[in-house]
């Protein structure tokens, strides 16, 4: 830290944004910080119409809530302030360290020299009975040792010649680390793309209908014209034996210009993708259909009737009229039931009452004037409730996610493996040679350490035979 | 009949905990081989009722796996953990960890046995849940809990024998414990493996969401707080590599870490409410 502050002083303001903005405490700090701020939209719900929040906030604790971005965090300045510092930080850490790690890419030790060998914890040295006059013949024996490309070095030492023989393994692993920092660099570019370029809405489609747009979400239900038509031709769905639903689906048509042109039986977790638009199954329900129901009439007369729920019709006769005003799926929980409206005409007053589709006994029990109405069946129609989503930067975020987890399993499982062979003249024992064998790994050292075991117990054998 | 061996399960986990705790006492060998035999015991009984459980939802005609509400992930939890302890125990020999890793699969376990809020039946699945993601996603989440979990027992040990080893103190329980530099590396390497399976389950359920829902995050309670998860623990391996953060604190992040891993899995679903709220059930 010491360091640090005087760098900062000597290379002045650009030195000391990049000394601020490169440092790892600041990585921390914006780390936590995000994973505290991120509680807050966890504990007071995200997006609600304002009803809905005034229901447990005052007026005042609303506006207070609103104006500092509480109701909304993910996407308030600061929220986004704090990712883009992060990005910041990312981005200058990784510009500030990359060139040391690229170095160690491009410019691999192929010789092992003494500040080499003194700064390593893994050193073996050994005794040869004399340096081979062809280093090449020991190149080709190397892979005994230790399996990888080995690479030949001559240099000209103190008391002769030195061999220096060099292999490694998993060098590109150093980047792993940049390559995670870069994809979360990508996985920002597709959530900035997705909201610029993308739209979400939904739209709901009776039953063998077709149509051209759809509705934005939120207080105002704006709506987007579509380019081509889509149409809902059937809309089925099952029923576990405890009444959940299994599965629904939606036979849906797409029609470009007038002609079709994709078809798919759409359901929950199978979309259908069409012209950069993708439509979800995301929800389903009835709307008004026919009702038919049985109208006693006083003398005995039955009159089946077929009623259009809004729709007043009139009976034969001058029996007046008959109009279902509504239905409910479940009234007072005893299933689906009819509200109508009677109008016998000659004068009386229209009245209204429920019949019920599970209890035709109960019409009876409440006839009036001699007549009652029994409902008989609901002919329901469902429309299938899509969402509708563009969004281009979605290949950019799978992209991003990809990189994450391979430079993550580079980062943490795979590491630079090195080692390198010297054969000298030995200093102490004039005309016979020496062997210096060093190695190294960024990472997991144990095990590395037994690879360099292994291939000490190998050398051994060579001490004379070389 | 699945329900019955979880049960049976939970009081040989319970057994297994009481002769690990028992093993930091008397450290005989013969203790820790006892306890680590009850543990295998108690998982393979687990396994078999879980395969069992998987087996009798297809009878039922309601085939699935069995990862699917609070009761069943509980199971999958104790389940993973004990999987990943079984591993380090036997890679690192470090039976002594035992006491501090098993006490958390036992909970989870008295946890779905126990509390009546828990619904042990196997129930079907809603649409949303008809995916082939929900195993990589599941399996993803919780190995990487686990990862988790062992974690925050290494690092508690770990912050015990720091202590121990600051006062410059010798003998008593914590003298046989494995060096403070061997259980700081156990912290990181665990959750070297907890992070990058937490990223998967995260990436996963991201994609499932976009194939279920046409959106990959939603900010929902959930999935923000599975991102607060990954935030902590990105910190610890940041952390990590600057000197001032070793040691102590940077083991007490692993602990906040595993703390935020238990609301994101429970806590969640108990107290605040959202997509996964299925999962509460």
């Amino acid at each position: 830290m010491v360091a640090d502050k005087k760098r900062k002083k000597n290379q002045g303001f650009a030195g000391g944004f990049i000394a601020f903005f490169s440092s790892l405490k600041l990585t921390i700090f914006l780390l936590i910080t995000l994973a505290l701020v991120s509680i807050i939209g966890t504990v007071i719900p995200q997006n609600q119409l304002k009803e809905q929040y005034l229901r447990y906030y005052d007026q005042s604790t609303y506006a207070t809530l609103k104006s500092i971005g509480f109701l909304d965090m993910y996407h308030s300045w600061w929220f986004v302030l704090i990712l883009t510092l992060l990005a910041v930080n990312l981005i200058t850490c990784s510009w500030k360290h990359f060139p040391r790690a690229w170095h160690y890419f491009s410019h691999p030790t192929r010789i092992l020299d003494k500040t080499l060998e003194k700064g390593s914890k893994l050193v073996w040295r050994g005794p040869l009975a004399r340096i081979p006059e062809d280093p090449q013949s020991v190149l080709a024996r190397l892979p005994e040792i230790w399996p990888g490309k080995w690479q030949l070095e001559k240099k000209v030492g103190q008391n002769g010649e030195e061999f220096h023989f060099s292999a490694e393994k998993g060098r590109w692993s150093r980047l792993g680390v940049y390559f995670v920092h870069l994809s979360v660099l990508v996985i920002f570019a597709g959530g900035i793309i997705g909201s610029i370029f993308g739209i979400k809405g939904f739209v709901n489609i009776p039953e063998g209908e077709r149509v051209s747009q759809f509705y934005t979400y939120g207080d105002q239900k704006v709506p987007v014209k579509l380019n081509f038509e889509i149409e809902c031709r059937d809309f089925s769905v099952e029923f576990y034996k405890n009444g959940g639903p299994k599965e629904y689906s939606s036979d849906l048509v797409i029609y470009d210009q007038g002609k079709p042109a994709a078809h798919k039986v759409i359901e929950v977790n199978h979309p259908l993708s069409y012209g950069g638009y993708t439509f979800y199954q995301a929800s389903y329900g009835t709307y008004g259909g026919d009702v038919e129901v049985e109208l006693h009439l006083p003398g005995g007369l039955a009159l089946p009737l077929k009623l259009e729920v809004g729709r007043p019709q009139r009976l034969p006769e001058n029996w007046g009229w008959i109009e279902a005003l509504k239905v409910d799926n479940d009234y007072m929980r005893m299933g689906p039931a009819v509200l109508l409206l009677r109008d016998a005409g000659q004068g009386g007053r229209p009245y209204q009452y429920w019949s019920f589709l599970r209890f035709p006994a109960f019409a009876r029990q409440q006839s009036k004037n001699g007549e009652y109405c029994v409902f008989k069946n609901l002919e329901e129609r469902y429309y299938t409730g899509l969402q509708v989503n563009r969004d281009p930067g979605v290949w950019v975020v799978w992209t991003g996610c990809l990189m994450m987890i391979l430079g993550l399993y580079v980062a943490f499982f795979m590491s630079h493996k090195r080692l390198w062979l010297r054969l000298e003249p030995d200093p102490d024992r004039p005309g016979r040679g020496r062997l210096v064998l060093v190695g190294n790994a960024n990472k997991n050292q144990p095990s590395f350490a037994h690879e360099f075991d292994a291939a000490t117990e190998k050398l051994k054998t060579w001490k004379s035979g070389l | 009949m699945n329900t019955y061996i979880f049960s049976i399960v939970t009081f040989v986990y319970m057994a297994a905990m009481v002769v690990y705790v028992s093993y930091l006492a008397f450290r005989r060998p013969l203790v820790a081989r006892f306890a680590s035999l009850i543990l295998l015991g108690g998982w393979l009984a687990q396994t078999a009722a879980i395969g069992l459980r998987w087996y009798e939802s297809y009878q039922l005609g309601i085939g699935h796996a069995p990862m699917s509400n609070l009761y069943e992930s509980l199971v999958f939890f104790s389940w993973t953990i004990i999987l990943v302890y079984m591993i380090i125990e036997y890679r690192y020999k470090l039976s002594i960890l035992g006491a501090f890793v098993t006490p958390f699969a036992f909970l989870g376990m008295a946890y779905a046995s126990i509390s009546p809020s828990v619904n042990e039946t196997i129930q079907p699945l809603v649409p949303a849940l008809q995916s082939n993601w929900l195993l990589s996603h599941v399996v993803s989440c919780f190995l990487g809990y686990a990862a988790f979990a062992v974690s925050c027992g290494v690092s508690i040990t770990y912050i015990l024998k720091k202590r121990y080893e600051d006062q410059g103190r010798q003998g008593g329980m914590l003298a046989a414990f494995p060096s403070s530099e061997v259980l700081d590396d156990l912290v990181y390497k665990s959750i070297a493996v907890g992070f990058p399976l937490l990223t998967i389950g995260i990436v996963t359920g991201a994609a499932w969401a976009n194939y279920a829902w046409g959106t990959y995050w939603s900010w929902d309670p959930k999935e923000t707080w599975s991102l607060i998860t990954w935030f902590i623990y990105a910190a610890f391996l940041h952390a990590r590599i600057t000197r001032g953060w070793h040691g102590i604190k940077a083991a007490m992040l692993s602990i906040f870490g595993f703390v935020a891993v238990i609301f994101t899995y429970l806590g969640v679903n108990l107290l605040l409410s959202g997509l996964h709220s299925y999962g509460g059930g």
